[in-house]
């Protein structure tokens, strides 16, 4: 499904080149639970938002099924993007100015998605994250945790056939984050690939496969 | 989709309140100044554009050159209609028309003073387009007797515009028959008028309507000329038969096209430049607060650009989405112009001086409205559109915590608001020291408390009676007589005076009585004035003023002869110069004062200088009507004070003053609004800062310096271009003044002051508001 060749990433800065990924080869099959781990600054949420083509790399290939991601247009990006990918961010990012029920509502309203069935996908999603009471509440409204259920619910309400979360489960207690990677590895089982990135190696422990990141570099591949 | 983005638009709108009222209040006003002065341009544009014959008309002027200035006059002999049409082939029809003094109309026992008619030829309604509700234009002013009359004369008189045949008494004495009546005469005209006799019927005052070429000049000629004639050609030919060159002055005829008239006479195209600059100026800092404001506020939104690209967004519907919510502000801000406008048109109107309508029908206006509206807005949303919109998601998100940096082109936007605005308070500053300067210049004449009533019927018959009357009243000083007021001595002729030499010099004649100086304060230089213990005087003694005796250069010639005008005059007196020309334009020219005893045109009352309170003066004005009313029982007595008196310059220079006082406040408003969003914004930005700041123990005073030492440096960067701008501006302006203040370096300190203080206190108390908050509030807030 994924298949990342050389891929590359820094940031030039006054004349230095800070380096945060380097000569990355790594290869997600369709129906994969990859973790990856690593010290904070490694590069993990690089790497994610470069899988899901949120952010430039400055060298190297990457496959998309069979897109060459590296020579598509912005557009076409996109859309790829809208189609398969669902992503939730370390800092959630939900719009301050939509209500929760508005939040989840975005990403189908961008695909277009029917009144009737919007309507439904969402109820499902707020009734399985049990945040119905929340639904019209604004963000600075919730607590981090729940802030972080909305982004998680964002990310799945398309159905996507990739989930990339970046660190999902770092503002829940324990419950409630075990609650979330249950979710992840039953639509795992269902066939949805999940790449996680995670400090916990518990959680780490849903993943199939670990990648662990060290400085930019690919550490170790453990199968 | 659209309803995502609406609601998000409001939502955002009534978040940042602060934002949104400035944003909206500021646009508003600068809709609201442009759409006026559109619609007054518009309004001006229509002057005298419903005459169907407009392309074709052309009025004479007659031309007067010296010493290299040219001068225009618009009423010229009655000589020059006539000997256009017989002489020209190209001239196919000729209309003088003769503007009448005040009226006594009496119709029944209905008695009205009509101020506003016309004696032309009959053939007016053949140039001119005027619609006829009854009567036939073709006749209607072919007898002596005759006239046509306004559907509001007629109304007034007979209760209707069925008026054909019926008696009009004119003055007592003459019985005119209404031959037609016409709609009024659109507002939108130059020359109004509510009735029109036949030009014929002057022969009966005795006026000269035959003339000479260059006398009596007092009547407007307007051509009809064939199509396609070259006006620069006819303008050769006429100048060649009429060109008349004397000593110190060429006379000349001069056709001009009559579509250019209202402009060249009122100097309309100037005052349209300037309002048009202004609404320019004004609408530009608007936008400009706008732009400013809304890219401020996206930069931002960056993050929410940023997710909805991740949830799906193209760059089509992002543009979609922020250009959308600019054009929604800048729509509703205009619908607030519109309703502000519409308030303020009565306030502008009366400051005009001329009716404007908005006129929403018009395609033109409309037009010119929704692009402004379009090109605000889509400006106003370019920054997310063009830029966000193209980044990558994380790059855009990213951009949000990168605000500090690239604010240069709205640091350079507001310096320039501020720049016009400083230059708006120069302006003003210095256009109001020379108002001032002129309103209080020493003119050598006193116009304090003294009454001008024009002289007519009874009272001009029995003047002495009505002095002796005036003159019992304790209240009253001075009664005197004259054939102008002494500030209002214009017209000059050219003839020998003064030395014999057979050189026409110019200068410009008053009648007087014998306490004309005294009754304004007018002081001598020599000699003595005109007094009834003289009896020589009404014969041969003569006055001038002391420009007049410099220009033939006479030493101590009082009581030597004077020659004027070919006759043999004594000097009796040399009177003192004082401004005797409208808007001190220039330095008093010669003035020659002669002796007319009675009936003058006007009567000067001169209440005791004693007098200030307002009750007392319009008691003894009650009483000099009742002394008039005895003589003149009919006519109800028209007077004026002097001090109220001004000229239509003069006016012109008040409404300047007025409009750039306005102008200025709305340019401070508005450039004020826009820092003050700004800086809100910023601190808002600075608010994680200063709470950290805090939190490592900096002072209120530390953190209100940084806040604001960065304003005062824009300000004073302002200043250095603003100065120039209006140095040079106002350097123009006070070249029409011979009289006029010297540009100090004062006002533009003083502005430079102005705008420094404004400046800072609009930002201050949101610094104050920064440096004082609960740190860990601030930080929250993050
Ligand atoms: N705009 C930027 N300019 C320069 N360096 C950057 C920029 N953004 C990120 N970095 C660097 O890239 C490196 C990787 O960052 P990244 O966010 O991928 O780390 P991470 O592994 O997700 O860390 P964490 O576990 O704390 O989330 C860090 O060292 C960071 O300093
Ligand atoms: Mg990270």
């Amino acid at each position: 499904m994924i298949r990342l060749k050389g891929i590359e990433k820094y940031y030039a800065n006054k004349f230095v080149k800070t380096w945060v990924l380097r000569n990355i080869d790594l290869e997600i099959r369709e129906g994969e639970f990859v973790t990856i781990m690593g010290p904070s600054g490694a590069g993990k949420s690089t790497l994610l938002h470069i899988m899901g083509m949120l952010d430039d790399f400055s060298g190297g290939e990457y496959y998309f099924y069979d897109s060459p991601v590296h020579k598509l247009k912005e557009r076409d990006r996109t859309k790829l993007h809208q189609q398969h990918i669902g992503f939730v961010f370390q800092q959630y990012h939900l719009i301050d100015e939509l209500t929760v029920y508005e939040n989840l509502e975005t990403p189908l309203l961008y695909k277009k998605v029917k009144g009737s069935e919007r309507k439904s996908l969402i109820a499902d999603m707020l009734d399985r994250f049990n945040i119905v009471a929340k639904k019209d509440l604004f963000p600075n409204q919730l607590s981090g945790g729940q802030q972080q259920l909305v982004a998680v619910a964002r990310a799945l309400i398309i159905h996507p056939r990739l989930i990339l979360a970046d660190e999902p489960t770092g503002n829940l207690n324990s419950e409630q984050g075990f609650e979330i990677m249950e979710l992840l590895k039953k639509l795992n089982d269902e066939g949805t690939t999940v790449v996680q990135v995670t400090h916990d190696e518990k959680k780490a422990e849903y993943g199939k496969r670990t990648i662990r990141l060290l400085d930019g570099w690919i550490e170790k591949v453990k199968s | 989709m659209f309803k995502n983005y609406f609601k998000i638009a409001i939502r955002n709108l009534l978040k940042y309140k602060v934002y949104s009222l400035i944003n909206i209040l500021g646009l508003a006003i600068g809709f609201g100044c442009t759409i006026l002065i559109l619609s007054f341009i518009q309004n001006e544009l229509s002057v005298d554009a419903y005459h169907q014959n407009r392309n074709q008309i052309v009025q004479a002027y007659l031309k007067g050159t010296r010493d290299g200035n040219t001068n225009y006059q618009s009423t010229v002999s009655p000589y020059i209609g006539p000997m256009l049409k017989t002489e020209y082939p190209e001239v196919l029809d000729v209309v003088r028309v003769y503007g009448l003094q005040e009226v006594a109309f009496q119709v029944q026992d209905k008695q009205i003073l009509e101020s506003n008619g016309i004696a032309t030829d009959p053939n007016v309604f053949d140039l001119f387009t005027y619609r006829f509700i009854t009567g036939d234009p073709r006749v209607a002013l072919s007898e002596p007797h005759s006239m046509v009359i306004s559907r509001s004369m007629a109304e007034k008189y007979f209760g209707s515009t069925d008026a054909i045949g019926k008696m009009i008494r004119v003055e007592d004495r003459y019985d005119f028959y209404v031959a037609g009546v016409i709609e009024d005469v659109p507002v939108n005209s130059y020359t109004t008028f509510d009735y029109l006799i036949p030009l014929n019927f002057l022969r009966e005052l005795g006026l000269d309507i035959e003339g000479r070429p260059y006398f009596p000049c007092s009547y407007l000629t307007y051509a009809r000329i064939r199509e396609n004639t070259s006006l620069a050609q006819l303008n050769a030919k006429v100048s060649e038969r009429m060109l008349s060159e004397g000593e110190e002055i060429t006379f000349d005829i001069e056709l001009k096209p009559f579509s250019e008239i209202y402009f060249f006479e009122t100097g309309g195209k100037t005052r349209l430049a300037v309002m048009s600059l202004i609404a320019l100026m004004i609408l530009a800092l608007a936008c400009i607060n706008f732009i400013n404001l809304s890219t401020a506020r996206h930069m931002v939104r960056a993050r929410e650009v940023g997710i909805r690209k991740v949830a799906g967004a193209t760059r089509r519907l992002i543009t979609i989405q922020f250009m959308g919510e600019s054009l929604l502000i800048s729509l509703i801000a205009a619908g607030i112009g519109l309703l502000m406008a519409r308030g303020f048109l009565p306030v502008f109107n009366q400051m005009m001086s001329r009716p404007t309508y908005i006129d929403f029908t018009n395609p033109l206006f409309l037009t010119g409205l929704f692009a402004l509206v379009l090109i605000t807005g889509i400006l106003a949303g370019l920054y997310p559109a063009v830029f966000l919109s193209r980044l990558r998601p994380v790059a855009v998100m990213r951009r949000e915590n990168q605000r500090k940096g690239k604010a240069t082109l709205r640091k350079v936007l507001i310096v320039f608001q501020f720049v016009l605005s400083i230059a708006f308070i120069l302006c003003t500053l210095i256009i109001d020291r020379q108002t001032t300067f002129l309103q209080n210049f020493n003119l050598g004449v006193n116009k304090q408390n003294v009454l001008y009533v024009p002289m007519e019927g009874e009272i001009r018959d029995h003047y002495r009676g009505v002095r002796t009357e005036l003159l019992r009243l304790s209240n009253i000083v001075r009664v005197s007589t004259g054939s102008r007021l002494p500030t209002a001595i214009l017209s000059g002729s050219y003839f020998e005076w003064g030395v014999r030499d057979n050189v026409g010099r110019r200068i410009c004649t008053t009648f007087t009585d014998y306490d004309y100086l005294k009754t304004f304060d007018i002081q001598l230089a020599a000699g003595r004035y005109y007094s009834p213990d003289f009896p020589d005087d009404a014969r041969n003694s003569i006055v001038v003023n002391e420009a007049a005796v410099r220009k033939v250069g006479l030493e101590s010639p009082v009581g030597k002869p004077f020659p004027f005008d070919g006759q043999d005059y004594t000097l009796i007196g040399i009177v003192k110069d004082f401004h005797h020309n409208q808007m001190l334009s220039q330095p008093p020219e010669p003035v020659a004062f002669r002796l007319s005893p009675d009936a003058n045109d006007f009567m000067f009352i001169k209440i005791d200088p004693g007098i200030a309170d307002a009750a007392a003066i319009s008691a003894t004005v009650q009483d000099i009507e009742a002394i008039c009313r005895q003589f003149s029982p009919k006519r109800p007595l028209r007077y004026e004070f002097y001090n109220d008196f001004s000229f239509d310059r003069e006016r012109l220079q008040e409404v300047i003053r007025l409009m750039f006082t306005i102008s200025t406040a709305l340019a401070i408003f508005i450039s004020c609004l826009g820092l003050f969003g700004l800086t809100s914004f910023m601190n808002q930005q600075k608010t994680k800062e200063v709470g950290i700041r805090k939190v490592l123990g900096a002072s209120v005073r530390s953190i209100l310096i940084v806040l604001t030492k960065d304003i005062a440096k824009w300000i004073l960067l302002a200043n250095v271009a603003a100065w120039p701008l209006a140095w040079f501006a106002m350097h123009k302006w006070l070249e029409n003044f011979a009289y006029r203040v010297s540009l100090t370096i004062w006002p533009f300190l003083l502005s430079a002051l102005i705008a420094l203080i404004i400046a800072l206190l609009t930002v201050s108390w949101l610094a104050i508001r920064a440096a004082t908050a609960n740190p860990v509030e601030s930080l929250r807030y993050e």
